[in-house]
């Protein structure tokens, strides 16, 4: 039996596992930080009379559906009024792509208030 | 006004809490057919004086908290009705319902008749009190006293629209009496 031969395919063996092990390592960090620049959707769920969360934090370009699972209608407008959703009933859902934060209430609740926020 | 306040809440808690023996029933706690009765009274009540508040307000915080009154108590008597019809029960008239009636009939006459300068601070400041009082009597009376699960599920979910209410009205209070 050749010894010396059989530790120099261990040797290589052990390269090759190394480095399958490696790059593979390296295509998952990867794939983790692409993910992580993809836009996502958020979710503000109107229940008992309050927007929850009331305060959320999102990145440029993330999506924020408003899902209203009280049984009275609600809406989302915009502090200033510069844009308002149509009125939501029970169940209905209002999405908006985020471009910069803001302060909103229900139109109809006034007391009802939320706030988005930015994140770099 | 603060009298037509007092004498609404004390209707309210008065057939609920005064001992059988001086009460005219026979027993101070409502049926679910009771409590589903004095439910939709109590809310229709609030609708009738939102629409008295559409028609003579020239606030745009008032006519728009009245219009919010009427979409969310007409939600909350439509369903009482679907709860009831499913349930086979009919809500049954009784001396809370009827003493609320009366005394609304008074506060109606008073809005309907009140000098114009005079409205809207009249208007708002029964909204809260009828407002507090209202949650009052479900969290102490109705809610515990109700047997189906569903009646005091509906009971329950009423409350914090209630109470936005009551809130929404604090606030557009402090609005018109600036």
């Amino acid at each position: 039996m050749n010894y010396k031969n059989i530790r120099i395919a261990f040797f290589i063996s052990s390269i090759c596992l190394f480095f399958t092990f490696a790059s593979g390592f390296i295509l998952q960090s990867q794939t983790a930080k692409s993910d992580s620049l993809l836009p996502k959707t958020h979710v503000v769920t109107i229940k008992n009379m309050k927007f929850s969360p009331d305060v959320i934090t999102v990145k440029k370009g993330d999506t924020i559906k408003w899902i209203n699972k009280d049984i009275v209608p609600h809406d989302v407008t915009e502090t200033n009024k510069e844009w308002q959703s149509t009125p939501l009933k029970n169940k209905e859902v209002f999405s908006k792509k985020i471009s910069s934060g803001f302060s909103y209430f229900c139109s109809f609740h006034t007391v009802m208030k939320g706030t988005v926020k930015v994140k770099n | 006004m603060k009298f037509l306040h007092f004498t609404t809440i004390l209707t309210l808690f008065a057939f609920l809490f005064i001992p059988p023996t001086v009460h005219s029933q026979d027993n101070a706690t409502l049926s679910d057919a009771e409590i589903a009765h004095v439910a939709v009274v109590a809310n229709q009540i609030d609708i009738d004086y939102a629409k008295i508040a559409i028609e003579r307000t020239q606030s745009k915080e008032v006519r728009q908290f009245a219009q919010t009154m009427i979409t969310d108590h007409n939600t909350i008597i439509n369903l009482a009705v679907d709860l009831v019809k499913k349930l086979g029960v009919t809500p049954q008239d009784n001396a809370v319902s009827q003493s609320l009636l009366n005394k609304a009939a008074d506060t109606m006459e008073s809005l309907k008749n009140a000098k114009k300068s005079e409205f809207n601070q009249m208007y708002v400041d029964n909204e809260v009190a009828y407002h507090k009082a209202v949650i009052d009597a479900i969290k102490t009376v109705l809610i515990p006293q109700s047997k189906n699960a569903e009646l005091k599920a509906l009971l329950k979910t009423a409350v914090p629209i209630l109470e936005t209410h009551y809130h929404h009205a604090k606030m557009t209070q402090s609005k018109i009496s600036k």
